[in-house]
């Protein structure tokens, strides 16, 4: 998904807020030296970041885990709790040419996904720019944090466990060779995350199985693209056979307690070699228009959902009959768009209405009941409200039920209660 | 001693007092406002509103509210007022039975004085409920140039209403009892009085001895304080369009905001230099978003967009103190009455132009009120000293050859009354005269309002002018006009007694007094319900909370569990009755739950 981190000098600057950036749960807080000497890096990266022009909004970086351990862009960090915004990448440490050989030579032919666009490898670690504002020193350097490895590794018990010996539980990359992709480390208590690039995945996850984490692809800035040589068509770094995805889905699913039936299989056929031949996919090794964040925009296109399917009545009937009557409403809604004389829709219609009136005015507390205004006028400007909302709450004077209201806001009934419930829920009103 | 109230029945806002301990006092509504819209309006499930809420709600559902039913009242459809009034009018009026005129409201058509009787409906119960008794006399005013019809058909609302209107008085009349109470006054004062829709201006002499009479009245009913809004409201919505490309007059819930905040604005702007108009999320932009309006209004800025306005009212006082050939330094005081003469514009307009400062002693919403509150105190008490005449409020007479007017009873002739004048033929040999009976000031007889004709016949053959017919008009203490028609020389005569109407008949009258009987029982039990459901619903709240500790206390007792069992019996039977919409059922369960709440509570203190 495409985030919007804000810009790193940001971030170094003012202290972040949220749980996840809370100085007081940092473990290492009883340890002033390590502080100290994690400050003064701050501070010479923060010397490092004024220079340079940062325009990776939407990059990331994989470091293995060693890797970062040994960073002193580790040391630098002091995130007591690992977020799934901490999640870095990093190219495998070889040369490019070698790497992009080795991953053609372990996909075969008949795995290979057709390549909509060019998609960058991870590039060798001395072309890293840092993601998020972070500037990583060279690897291998001094003050290397233990206590942050100490931390991520906590973070993540399923890696050690896998450090430390064969896994029982089912992996996505066990098997394949050396992708440089690590797995983001996981919230604590979360059996299994995937990196799975969103981007190789054409198909729409059906709504009703759970879909899977997906990672954010990685689109590294190259210095030396002018001077690398064209390169072999190569599968991207995070690109998995179908029969792979689908073992993923399967570790998922299990996780999940899933039947295989609810699965979601992916079941697109690869391109033929004459389709590759005639056009064959290329890898570039810089983003496809100069900007990582057009690159985001065209995989976002690509996954858009097609034309929502038409709503039938035994939709309906099962949803009313779960109890989504909200669900069921809103079908109905679009069936009488197409066919307003619709006899059993106007029915359900009616019906649903009904029933999710009955529930909205017991969220109320009774239409006898006076509602009030929690926020000030200044406050009231910055809420996401529709000028119905708006003119209902220019009717509340403090003193009217929500019968009255009713009375005289010149809505239909069903609406502006709807549009109560949602101001009372949003604390935008009270009810007295 | 039975109390009267006093009603100030506005062409926008009413008012009620009374005289409580000799002093006037103006009674709040439930709102805690001194004024009540004079709107009424019918909701789409039938229910009737009537007051702020109708207000409200005004723009929204425009077509089925009524606003400014005075302007209508006693008049016949075929009026020009009428006419008027059914091309500018958001709701709809239509042809009455009886050549009067009805208002659509939904599937259902009501008489104007109907429509005014809701409002007095209200007006009574808010004395009510503030007296903790039942009110049914009532003192009303009307505008100082109200005709009999129309002063017939405020005391034909007034009686539908369920009140005995026991006298109709003048306003400005009313607004100089108020301004004189407990002062003794012999001058000549003018009262100028901007409203909410209606302008009137008004010269009282005020005798010794409590004599108050109206020399001259004129005015504008389509001048007020809703014009001023509409302003704002245009200076508003140019602003916005400029800005956004869009036209909020189209749509109503903005038009109905906007005229909120306007009056409330001008409100403000009355007593600060500056006020801000925040309308947040007032209309979609259409692009999923919703556009706010916020704009600052100078005092400054208004008295500009409204100088016109206040210029109009000053013409009229000018054009009236000439007509009555009165100049300005006759007037001794100056009594402002209407909301809309606390801006000081109004206040330095009017300052300016009768070379004094208007009287501030005055509360310009509640003195009519007050006045009225005055008057019926004293047709009660005959111990209160105060003559007040009634005066014809507008000339009489008879319609002449060739169209004329002539009158026979000026205006704001003392009651009772008796003029005489002699006519003659108009042509040779005629046997016959019709006599048309006319009210107004007018010399044009078709301006003038018809109260009634007959024909008098048996005249002898003579040439014209030579037949001389003598024509007496005699208004009793009632108000009620007997015009004769005597021929001088047989003595052959005629005459007709002229009762004002309504347009309503004495059936009509009587059934819409039994439909707004039917509504009040429905909404006094109504309220009467929703309050002893609050209390029983309160009471087993209590109990369902302190059910659990007695449980839990008496869990070892099996007398314990047998009066838990008949708690809760009474806690279903309240909910039963509470149900059936049973107000006497749910009384009495009132009770029982009472008792089982307080064994409860003294079970859980006992408890260790």
């Amino acid at each position: 998904m495409p985030r919007t981190d804000p810009p790193p000098s940001k971030k170094q600057d003012a202290p972040p807020e949220g749980p996840a950036r809370r100085p007081s749960q940092n473990p290492r807080a009883s340890r002033p030296r390590l502080l100290d000497e994690a400050a003064a890096q701050r501070e010479r990266e923060k010397d490092v970041l004024e220079d340079l022009e940062i325009t990776v909004g939407e990059t990331e970086i994989s470091l293995s885990e060693s890797e970062l351990a040994e960073s002193q862009l580790a040391s630098a960090w002091t995130d007591p709790e690992p977020s799934e915004h901490d999640r870095v990448t990093v190219a495998p440490p070889m040369p490019e040419q070698e790497y992009v050989a080795k991953m053609m030579e372990e996909l075969p032919e008949a795995e290979r996904v057709p390549l909509s666009r060019a998609i960058t490898p991870v590039p060798p670690s001395r072309a890293i720019t840092p993601a998020r504002g972070l500037s990583k020193p060279p690897f291998g350097a001094d003050s290397a944090s233990p206590s942050r490895k100490s931390r991520r590794a906590s973070a993540r018990p399923k890696k050690k466990e896998h450090e430390a010996g064969p896994s029982t539980k089912p992996r996505a990359r066990t098997s394949r060779a050396p992708v440089a992709v690590v797995a983001p480390p996981p919230h604590q208590g979360e059996p299994l995350t995937l990196d799975l690039s969103e981007s190789l995945l054409p198909i729409a996850v059906p709504s009703t199985v759970p879909i899977p984490q997906f990672g954010p692809v990685s689109v590294p800035k190259f210095d030396t693209t002018e001077s690398a040589p064209p390169p072999a068509p190569a599968r991207p770094r995070a690109t998995f056979a179908i029969s792979q995805q689908n073992s993923a889905i399967d570790a998922i699913a299990a996780t999940a307690g899933l039947q295989s039936s609810d699965r979601p299989r992916f079941s697109f056929a690869p391109p033929s070699s004459h389709a590759l031949e005639r056009d064959p996919p290329r890898l570039s090794f810089r983003p496809a228009s100069g900007d990582p964040l057009e690159l985001v925009e065209v995989r976002a296109q690509s996954v858009r959902p097609g034309p929502a399917p038409k709503a039938t009545m035994v939709e309906v009937r099962d949803r009313f009959d779960v109890g989504d009557f909200s669900g069921a409403l809103a079908l109905v809604v679009k069936i009488l768009e197409e066919e307003p004389e619709h006899v059993d829709a106007l029915l359900y219609a009616e019906h649903c209405r009904d029933v999710l009136k009955q529930m909205y005015i017991s969220n109320l507390g009774g239409l006898r009941k006076v509602p009030q205004i929690m926020v000030s006028p200044e406050q009231l400007r910055w809420l996401a409200l529709d000028h119905r909302a708006g003119f209902l709450l220019s009717q509340l004077d403090g003193h009217s039920t929500f019968e009255e209201l009713l009375d005289v806001c010149g809505m239909p009934p069903f609406e502006a209660i709807r549009l109560l419930v949602q101001l009372l829920q949003q604390n935008v009103i009270r009810v007295v | 001693m039975e109390r009267v109230i006093g009603i100030d029945l506005g062409t926008t806002n009413s008012c009620v007092a009374i005289v409580e301990n000799d002093k006037p006092q103006v009674i709040p509504n439930r709102g805690g406002w001194a004024t009540t819209p004079s709107m009424v309006a019918l909701t789409e499930a039938g229910k009737r509103l009537v007051g702020h809420i109708a207000k409200r709600q005004a723009i929204t559902n425009a077509e089925n509210t009524v606003s400014a039913a005075k302007r209508l009242i006693g008049r016949k459809w075929a009026s020009p007022q009428v006419k008027n009034g059914v091309l500018t009018s958001s709701y709809r009026i239509v042809e009455g039975p009886h050549g009067d005129l009805r208002i659509q409201l939904r599937d259902k058509q009501y008489s104007v004085p109907e429509i005014s009787a809701m409002v007095l409906q209200e007006m009574k119960v808010i004395a009510e409920d503030y007296l903790r008794q039942p009110v049914s006399k009532a003192v009303v005013t009307v505008p100082a140039y109200f005709n009999d019809n129309q002063r017939q058909a405020t005391k034909d609302a007034g009686q539908i209403a369920g009140l005995e209107v026991i006298r109709i008085i003048n306003e400005p009349t009313a607004a100089a009892l108020a301004y004189g109470f407990g002062k003794r006054l012999d001058q000549t004062i003018a009262v100028y009085d901007l409203g909410g829709g209606t302008f009137d201006i008004s010269i009282l002499e005020i005798g010794e001895g409590g004599i108050f009479k109206v020399i001259a009245t004129a005015g504008d009913t389509f001048l007020g304080g809703e014009d001023f809004d509409s302003r704002i409201i245009d200076w508003l919505v140019t602003g916005f369009q400029a800005e956004h490309s869009i036209d909020l007059r189209q749509d109503r819930m903005a038009l109905q905001r906007l005229r909120d905040g306007a009056e409330k604005a001008k409100c403000e702007l009355s007593s600060v230099q500056e006020t801000e108009l925040n309308l947040p999320f007032i209309i979609s932009s259409g692009q999923n978003e919703a556009l706010h309006l916020q704009r600052k209004l100078t005092r400054e800025t208004l008295e500009k967009l409204c100088g016109d306005l206040v210029d109009r009212t000053v013409d009229i006082c000018r054009q009236t103190l000439k007509d009555a050939k009165i100049s300005t330094k006759e007037i001794q005081e100056v009594v402002l009455v209407g909301g809309m003469t606390r801006m000081p514009k109004v206040q330095s307009a009017v300052g300016g132009f009768f070379g004094r400062e208007p009287c501030k002693g005055v509360h310009p919403d509640e003195v009519v009120a007050l006045g009225a509150a005055i008057q019926g105190a004293a047709l009660v008490d005959e111990k209160k000293q105060m003559i007040l005449l009634d005066v014809t409020p507008h000339a009489l007479g008879i319609m002449t050859f060739g169209s004329n007017f002539e009158e026979l009873v000026p205006q704001n002739t003392t009651v009772p009354t008796s003029r005489a004048k002699t006519f003659t033929t108009s042509r040779d040999n005629q046997t016959a005269v019709k006599i048309i009976v006319m009210q107004g000031e007018s010399e044009l007889a078709e301006q003038n309002d018809l109260l009634g004709e007959f024909i008098l016949t048996g005249l002898r053959r003579a040439a014209k002018g030579q037949v001389e017919i003598e024509v007496t008009f005699a208004i009793n203490a009632d108000g009620i006009v007997s015009v004769s028609a005597r021929d001088l020389e047989t003595g052959q005569e005629q005459s007709i007694q002229v009762t004002a109407s309504s347009g309503l008949t004495p059936e009509e009258i009587v059934k819409m007094m039994a439909d707004a009987q039917d509504f009040t029982v429905e909404r006094r039990s109504t309220e009467e319900f929703e309050g002893v459901k609050q209390e029983a619903e309160k009471l087993i709240v209590q109990i369902e909370q302190l059910l659990p500790d007695v449980e839990q206390a008496v869990a070892s007792s099996d007398f314990g569990k047998d009066a838990i069992g008949k708690a809760k019996a009474v806690v279903e039977r309240a909910r039963a009755a509470i149900g059936k919409k049973d107000v006497s059922a749910v009384r009495e369960q009132i009770e029982g739950l009472s008792r089982t709440q307080r064994m409860f509570k003294g079970v859980v203190a006992k408890a260790p």
